[in-house]
């Protein structure tokens, strides 16, 4: 079972009983796009709904697309730098989120990345990326 | 059956007028707005009455400011509504009077934009589904995401997107309207530590306050109002579209710009070579790069060396953002898209005086804003 590690964003992903992290992407049974956030509003690419889109896990595994040096940033609680990347799941999806490492020094487009919970103290586990090791 | 606007009958812009973009002050939008419509109606030789409707470009001054602000030009009654497109919501504007004009429901339309910094909630934002990125995402940081690919692809580097900023804001120091109206030097620009990624604070565009306003009429207002047809360059196209899904999804921007730019030279009947001065999105440095490619004014991946050698600069093969764009000249969301096309007439008139592009005949101007929408204009001076 689901152990109940809590994670800052619980609709978008969370632990496997490995230790690892899924992220709840969705299949659309009318057209096969997969996509990221899951939602039952309808499928961006056919419009199809309801049924037809169905929910699937998917590997926090893909190809840094591109990323950017944040040096300062103007939102309230969040501390810049920070490295904001596009990562192009295995799955297909691209994704925006941010990187363990706060800075962007030797990071290359087209590196196999891969994501994990990480908490720091006693603050929900985020999905972090980091370049996979070689 | 649907028609494109050459179907219908032919609009021209027959006025322009600003107020100069700036920092937030203490004047009233309604100053703002007034200086520009009567700078207009004066450039045009109409006065208010002969104005027949109005739209108005804001995306901050909240509910319903348009009749309060230009009952002052004398009640006439006339329909007046507020347009609200993003960044896009001048050139919006600008379409539904031109619509408006060709259609025959009017002679003579206003296109207005008004706008003030203030606090605003983008509606996406609640739209009830997380993202991972939430709230990390600055503008600035999503185009240096963008430039970062770009430079991945064609090795453009640090200098080639500064070179944008230093074009836009020579052009800038000559535009009494503009915000920055300063020249900058490479160094000025890139040295300058960085917000994100390859851009420093010249790379990204002001957002001020400010009003652009453009009259539109038919050739049998020109007539009867005896206006003179050689200030008057006609509109051979208006193109809206909005995002698609596209492969790969992070630029979306200049494949949604390349889609509605290549509808506009199908309605227009023009082709990229026969354009003479365009006005585009350039919020950041990077933009300018990805979007002279796709409207075709140079081939993939030489954007940089094309700007390098002059190419875009006034006076060489097509004058980009000559008006100092978006960087210089500013950026207060509603009037954006219609400062383009007060720029793009005086262009096209031969009244841009230090900005002029020698010849200009034919221009374009092309915004985009966030959603995303893209809009297109093709001017041309037909005298
Ligand atoms: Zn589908």
């Amino acid at each position: 079972m689901q152990d109940a590690t809590p994670v800052a964003h619980p609709t978008l992903y969370g632990p496997t009983p490995s230790g690892g992290v899924r992220i709840f992407g969705q299949r659309c049974r009318q057209c096969g796009r997969v996509a990221f956030p899951r939602q039952a509003y309808g499928c961006e690419t056919c419009g199809a709904f309801g049924a037809d889109l169905v929910d699937e896990d998917l590997e926090a595994t893909g190809a840094l697309a591109s990323f950017a040096q944040v040096h300062r940033h103007p939102g309230k609680d969040i501390d810049a730098p920070f490295v904001m990347a596009e990562i192009r799941l295995t799955s297909g999806p691209l994704l925006r989120c941010t990187l363990a490492r706060r800075d962007a020094a030797t990071l290359r487009v087209g590196a196999l990345m891969t994501g994990r919970l990480q908490a720091d103290g006693d603050a929900p586990a985020e999905l972090r990326f980091s370049q996979a090791e070689a | 059956m649907a028609k494109r606007l050459s179907a219908l009958r032919p609009v021209y812009v027959v006025g322009v007028g600003n107020h100069r973009y700036q920092k937030h002050s203490e004047t009233p939008y309604v100053t703002l707005g007034l200086t520009a419509v009567r700078s207009a109606l004066a450039d045009a030789g109409l006065v208010w009455p002969q104005v027949e409707s109005v739209f108005h470009a804001t995306c901050l001054l909240g509910m319903s400011p348009t009749r309060t602000m230009l009952r002052h030009l004398g009640a006439t009654g006339i329909p007046m509504q507020q347009v609200e497109n993003a960044s896009a919501s001048g050139s919006t504007a600008f379409r539904n009077a031109v619509l408006e004009v060709a259609s025959g429901i009017t002679d003579v339309s206003l296109a207005l934009g008004v706008d003030k910094p203030a606090p605003f909630v983008l509606g996406a934002s609640r739209n009830g589904l997380d993202t991972l990125e939430r709230d990390r995402v600055a503008a600035f940081t999503h185009f240096a995401l963008l430039a970062q690919t770009y430079g991945a692809e064609s090795g453009a580097g640090p200098e080639d997107f500064a070179r944008v900023a230093v074009k836009n804001h020579a052009n800038g120091a000559k535009n009494p309207f503009a915000q920055r109206q300063q020249a900058r030097t490479l160094a000025e620009v890139i040295e300058a530590p960085p917000v994100a990624g390859f851009l420093t604070p010249l790379q990204c565009c002001p957002v001020g306050e400010g009003a652009a306003a453009v009259i539109v009429a038919s050739a049998d207002a020109i007539r009867a109002h005896g206006l003179d047809p050689r200030r008057c360059p006609r509109v051979l196209s208006s193109t809206s579209r909005t995002e698609r899904v596209y492969e790969p999804a992070s630029g979306f921007d200049a494949a949604l710009t390349e889609e509605t730019v290549n509808a506009a030279y199908a309605e227009a009947g023009v082709s990229a070579a026969e354009l003479d001065v365009v006005e585009l999105h350039d919020a950041f440095s990077v933009e300018e790069l990805l979007y002279v490619e796709r409207m075709g004014l140079c081939a993939r991946g030489d954007g940089a060396r094309e700007l390098k050698a002059g190419a875009f600069d006034i006076g060489g093969r097509v004058a980009i953002s000559p008006s100092g764009g978006l960087l210089a000249m500013g950026h207060p969301l509603g009037p954006t898209g219609l400062g383009q096309v007060t720029e793009i007439a005086r262009q096209l008139r031969q009244e841009a005086e230090a900005r002029q592009h020698p010849g200009a005949r034919t221009g374009l101007a092309h915004m985009v804003g966030v959603g995303a929408v893209c809009l297109v204009h093709i001017l041309r001076n037909e005298a």
